[in-house]
């Protein structure tokens, strides 16, 4: 059955999506530490920030408050979003 | 216990039917042509109605524009789950902008005017479509560089994409310009940057 990443959105459609492959985990493999712990807002935000930059070369700056409003809609982080934003 | 089941589903079939009314009238005419009150009379019901549902007319874009582009990333996703050529990443690209094809011109043409979460949601769907895209020309190219930066391939692809969609009156009046010109734009753009 297909969970939603509470971290990123990602449609998880199988085991392997999950981190460490574990269904238990709400969080995808993109978005876990080597060990299987959950990235960081800060480090979320980092990599969602460089994604979009290099995808599309968007202004930094720009990418950095679409990536804040795309993370601030997510379970993970809506609490967060706002203070870091 | 079952008449607030069905009052909840009355109530669900009528967002729906608003979301619906809503879709086609932007699609047809843009967001800032469309009165929330020619909405409601698409979706036969009480202008007050529409509000009842979404609290502002902006909400209400947003929740139709999300559709669209959430649909659209969610068809381009499944499509693309397992490694594809670079072909078919575009074809899958226009064939899901070409389900709302009218309304995703819109969203081209007055996005600055949209609210902030949908234009950050089309900013998430394009670099969604950029990725695949570029795994895609990496594998086929190997140590093969392409003849332009990543970033610069992309938006070039983007930006022959709106300018055949914001003149499709031009290219293929009456019809659907992304169906229409599909063969043409990804035979060309791939000859441009490989």
């Amino acid at each position: 059955m297909t969970s939603i990443c509470i971290a990123c959105g990602m449609p998880m459609e199988c085991a392997r999506d999950h981190a460490l492959g574990d269904l238990a985990k709400p969080y995808c493999c993109y978005c876990a530490n080597e060990d299987g712990t959950m990235q960081s807002y800060a480090e979320k935000l980092a990599n969602y920030t460089a994604w979009i930059v290099s995808t599309q070369g968007l202004d930094p700056a720009v990418a950095h408050r679409q990536a804040a409003t795309i993370l601030g809609e997510l379970p993970a982080w809506r609490d967060l979003a706002s203070s870091h934003a | 216990m079952e008449a607030l089941t069905l009052r909840g589903k009355q109530r669900l079939e009528t967002g729906r039917r608003i979301r619906l009314a809503a879709c086609a009238a932007f699609g047809r005419e843009g967001f800032s042509s469309v009165r929330t009150h020619d909405i409601a009379i698409e979706a036969g019901v009480s202008h007050g109605c529409v509000f009842a549902h979404f609290k502002t007319r902006e909400a209400l874009i947003a929740a139709v524009v999300e559709d669209v582009v959430v649909r659209a990333a969610n068809l381009v996703r499944h499509e693309l789950r397992v490694a594809r050529s670079a072909t078919e990443v575009l074809h899958t690209h226009l064939a899901a902008l070409a389900e709302q094809e009218g309304l995703y011109a819109y969203i081209v043409a007055e996005r600055r005017t949209l609210p902030a979460v949908v234009q950050a949601r089309l900013t998430e769907v394009n670099s969604g479509v950029a990725s695949y895209l570029l795994e895609a020309l990496e594998r086929e190219l190997g140590d093969a560089p392409l003849k332009v930066e990543p970033h610069f391939a992309f938006n070039t692809w983007l930006a022959l994409v709106h300018y055949y969609l914001l003149n499709r009156d031009l290219f293929a009046p009456g019809r659907s310009v992304l169906t229409d010109r599909a063969g043409e734009l990804v035979r060309n753009y791939l000859a441009m940057i490989r």
